[in-house]
């Protein structure tokens, strides 16, 4: 009857299909109380793994949840554990609010680590090698994610997979350049030379590895939250990353704010690294990190994203890989156990009553 | 799948579904209160009511989705007991949601047939699948390909696909919810010739819409909900459409009596020689020139996809025309951002609410506030929660965005409230030019009429309103000037009048003016 044919371009199509263009932290369900729950469900369930193995389940049971206060080292350990968690878990928290998970903390965590390593080598002793240290092992976090943004921002390439992969890079190319320039030729292992005592940042506990890495690490949780919750900049972020094209339609920028958040993302992954190094190896090893960069993946979703309960998980979090490291030191049962509490985590947290939305 | 005979006589025939004194409560609401509700084959049984008057509910107890607290259904005369929605298709019951459940990415004849594919053995049998929707689609006059892929498709399209997979399903009482919702009048019309084809055939057909107009096109019965009771139960001709709003809403409807003309002052937008090309190099708008005054309303009218998104979209910064200009307030805002055409003074209320209006999970509060984070109302160099609350506390009550609580997700409002909130954001800081797409489509009728109204109270504030609409009663009620929009044209001018329903209906239709 008329030319009243479809619209050339069906919307339906280009808005449906692509599941990994879902906002990355509308995935998230709102309930702190599910936070909660899904911490206790898990951790219920690595007592009844103990129960199950462990020759002596009291023991194991005791070492795993009460460990981290057994001694002044345990505790300090946990807190410098704590410290790098924080960092990498704001890290996942700020690119998911942009809506991009960088799933890279890991690999720009390493680079920043060994970054920090050889400018404090490098630039000379005290506190100016320690700030140049710290600076540029943000950047090279920064440096490291800017590719697989750019892809993302530019061509809509799947960032999940490109900074998961960038991981892998990072593994070998660290390798790579520690075997080729950096590496101590006194030492067996694939590591830099041992930083000098000034390089060190000043210990809290003694004895222990604690460091004043936390403070550091708080106000910029605090700055974070300032950032979040009350600018104007923290809200336009937010709008951009749960929908793009409502965000278009404010006029804010979305492709800007991405940017902006994975390289903001990557360089507190790259700090982190940094304060790992010159606050609890006091060199760069290959493997110093404990999977910080996916443990904080978890610590940011068990915190719901906000810089305050990411603080709080960061702690509940180590306190548990401590009291696991104790517990695998002290038992039969092995430090995995806590790699089968993480995976439990996020599948809980990430679940939602009534299945596929 | 069956074909029954069709039946001349369906007004005496026992009822093929019946529901008697269905009861359904939340919490302490209750939704459906002591409903009787029944349905013969050949039959098409509108349901009508506003927003949350319980006509989902009850289809959802019909349908397996929920299970009622009282009554009982019939069918053929014997109870059944429906627990879930593959009971009800067992027992021929078939439903086709407002919102598609389809896999964009794979054909039409595997989403028919998702769950239950033709096969031999652990082998799929895609010819016998594809043949098997083609002679489903002919018997039933859907107009489809077996093979395209679903994401390829428009809307009407995608709609015909899920009725068939609903039809798959040897299916007796068919039950469409909003059907016209998503679709051009043109592919509406089409709908309808289906529909009736349907009920000739023998089926019993629920029909739940918003639209008088077209129930009466195609309804035998109608049943009217109030706030969970059945408040009418009547052959469609014994009630008119005065009667049935005064039914559905519990009052005379507050007709948005004659709106006297505007007065129109400055020009505030001017269009000169736009021309519009979609992703493909194709022009779909040529050249159009429009202007649009303060204190004036001016209504594109036009059929759907005869690129009236398009050019809203390049009017408001969201698409780059490859030729012609846009002047807002005397600033030439031609391909900038939305931003910028902002900050010149532009208003938007857009054609997609969920997707471009609002952000369904952020909160109401959010989703009014970010509309004013460039003004001190939300704080200072710091966003300061005092401020906001008391802003957005005022504006929804000024709009009239009825929520739980600004805390509460924008997702969960019903659509208009959705849109008055879209409207708190939009209008209340007075833009000089206000545009606005399909602002009251799939809204009930008091929210319709709050829509039009604040329409008209911007106009008669000195605002320059730009109305694009595919209603021509819309257009025709409140705008002073009208201009119909055919394939990317503008095919007809009304100034200093307002033309009759019946004049641009015929231009719309791309006869001469």
């Amino acid at each position: 009857m008329t030319p009243a044919t479809a619209p050339a371009e069906p919307t339906a199509g280009r808005k449906s299909g692509d599941i990994f263009r879902t906002p990355g932290w509308r995935l998230l369900p709102m309930g702190l109380v599910q936070s909660i729950a899904a911490v206790l469900i898990g951790i219920g369930l690595c007592l009844v793994i103990i129960f199950l193995i462990a020759a002596d389940p009291l023991t194991a049971f005791r070492a795993f949840v009460l460990g981290t206060f057994s001694t002044t080292y345990a505790f300090g350990s946990m807190l410098a554990v704590a410290t790098v968690l924080v960092l990498t878990a704001l890290a996942a928290a700020v690119g998911f609010r942009a809506g991009a998970f960088n799933i890279g903390t890991e690999g720009q965590l390493v680079l920043g680590g060994l970054a920090a390593a050889v400018t404090a080598q490098t630039v000379g002793l005290g506190g100016i090698g320690q700030a140049a240290a710290l600076v540029m092992a943000a950047l090279v976090g920064a440096l490291w994610v800017a590719i697989p943004a750019w892809l993302r921002v530019r061509y809509r390439t799947n960032e999940i997979l490109t900074t998961l992969m960038f991981n892998y890079i990072a593994a070998d190319l660290a390798l790579f350049l520690v075997n080729t320039w950096f590496r101590d030729p006194t030492s067996g292992a694939v590591e830099t030379p041992p930083l000098d005592a000034t390089l060190w940042l000043p210990r809290l506990l003694r004895t222990s590895a604690a460091n004043i890495g936390i403070v550091l690490v708080v106000l910029i949780a605090a700055g974070l939250w300032v950032l979040f919750e009350r600018t104007r900049a923290g809200k336009r972020m937010e709008a951009a990353g749960l929908q793009p094209a409502f965000a278009e339609f404010l006029g804010i920028n979305s492709s800007r704010y991405l940017l902006l958040s994975l390289l903001g993302s990557g360089a507190l992954a790259g700090l982190g690294g940094g304060i790992a190094v010159l606050g609890i190896t006091h060199a760069y090893e290959s493997g110093f990190s404990p999977q910080y960069g996916f443990l904080g993946i978890t610590v940011a979703l068990i915190g719901r994203l906000k810089p305050l309960g990411i603080l709080l998980a960061a702690l509940l979090y180590s306190s548990l890989i401590t009291g696991a490291t104790v517990m695998q030191s002290a038992t039969d049962v092995p430090f995995s156990l806590v790699f089968i509490l993480q995976g439990v985590l996020i599948l809980l947290i990430t679940s939602r009553r009534g299945g596929a939305a | 799948m069956t074909i029954e005979q069709p039946t001349p006589t369906a007004e005496t025939r026992a009822p093929l579904l019946r529901m008697q004194g269905i009861v359904k409560r939340f919490g302490k609401m209750t939704a459906v209160d002591q409903v009787d509700f029944d349905v013969r084959a050949g039959e098409i049984h509108a349901l009508l009511g506003e927003n949350g008057a319980g006509k989902s509910t009850l289809m959802n107890c019909l349908f397996g989705l929920t299970r009622p607290d009282e009554g009982q259904i019939l069918i053929d005369g014997r109870p059944a007991d429906i627990a879930s929605p593959r009971e009800a298709q067992e027992l021929g019951i078939g439903m086709v949601h407002q919102h598609f459940k389809l896999v964009p990415s794979m054909t039409v004849a595997e989403n028919v047939f998702l769950g239950s594919e033709p096969h031999a053995g652990p082998f799929l049998r895609h010819r016998t699948a594809n043949e098997d929707v083609a002679r489903l689609a002919q018997t039933y006059g859907l107009e489809l390909d077996p093979t395209d892929r679903v994401g390829s498709l428009s809307v009407g399209a995608q709609q015909r696909v899920e009725i068939l997979r609903a039809l798959a399903k040897k299916v007796r009482v068919l039950i469409l919810d909003e059907p016209t919702a998503v679709l051009t009048p043109a592919e509406a019309e089409r709908f309808f010739a289906v529909m009736k084809g349907f009920a000739a055939q023998g089926l019993a057909i629920v029909l739940i819409s918003h639209h008088l107009d077209e129930v009466r096109k195609v309804a035998d019965r109608v049943t009217v909900l109030r706030r969970g009771r059945k408040v009418a139960d009547a052959p469609m001709g014994a009630l008119t459409n005065r009667d049935l709003a005064t039914l559905i809403i519990g009052e005379e409807r507050p007709v948005l009596s004659e709106v006297p003309m505007g007065a129109p002052g400055q020009l505030r937008l001017e269009v000169t020689g736009l021309t519009l090309r979609n992703g493909k190099g194709l022009e779909i708008v040529h050249g159009v020139d429009f202007s649009v005054s303060a204190g004036q309303i001016v209504g594109i009218l036009g059929i759907a996809g005869n690129g009236q998104t398009e050019l809203v979209e390049a009017l408001t910064g969201l698409r780059r025309p490859s030729s012609g200009a846009v002047i807002v307030n005397g600033v030439d805002v031609t391909g900038r951002d939305p931003g910028t055409v902002r900050r010149a003074g532009l208003g938007h209320i857009p054609e997609d609410r969920i997707g471009r209006g609002m952000a369904g999970y952020w909160t109401v509060r959010d989703n009014i506030a970010v509309g004013y984070l460039d003004t001190d109302k939300v704080g200072g160099r710091l966003l300061a929660h005092g401020r906001i609350s008391a802003l957005v506390r005022g504006l929804m009550q000024q709009f009239d965005v009825r929520a739980n609580s600004p805390e509460q997700l924008a997702r969960r409002l019903s659509g208009g409230n959705a849109q008055k909130m879209v409207l708190a954001r939009e209008l209340s800081r007075h833009p000089s030019v206000v545009i606005c797409a399909e602002p009251t489509r799939g809204l009930d009728i008091a929210a319709t009429d709050f829509v039009r109204k604040e329409l008209v109270a911007q106009r008669d504030a000195g605002a320059a309103v730009l109305l694009v609409s595919s209603e021509i009663e819309e257009v025709t009620r409140i705008a002073d000037c009208v201009l119909v929009i055919s394939s990317g044209r503008i095919v007809a001018r009304y100034e200093g009048r307002r033309p009759t329903e019946a004049e641009v209906g015929r231009s719309m239709l791309g006869e001469a003016a």
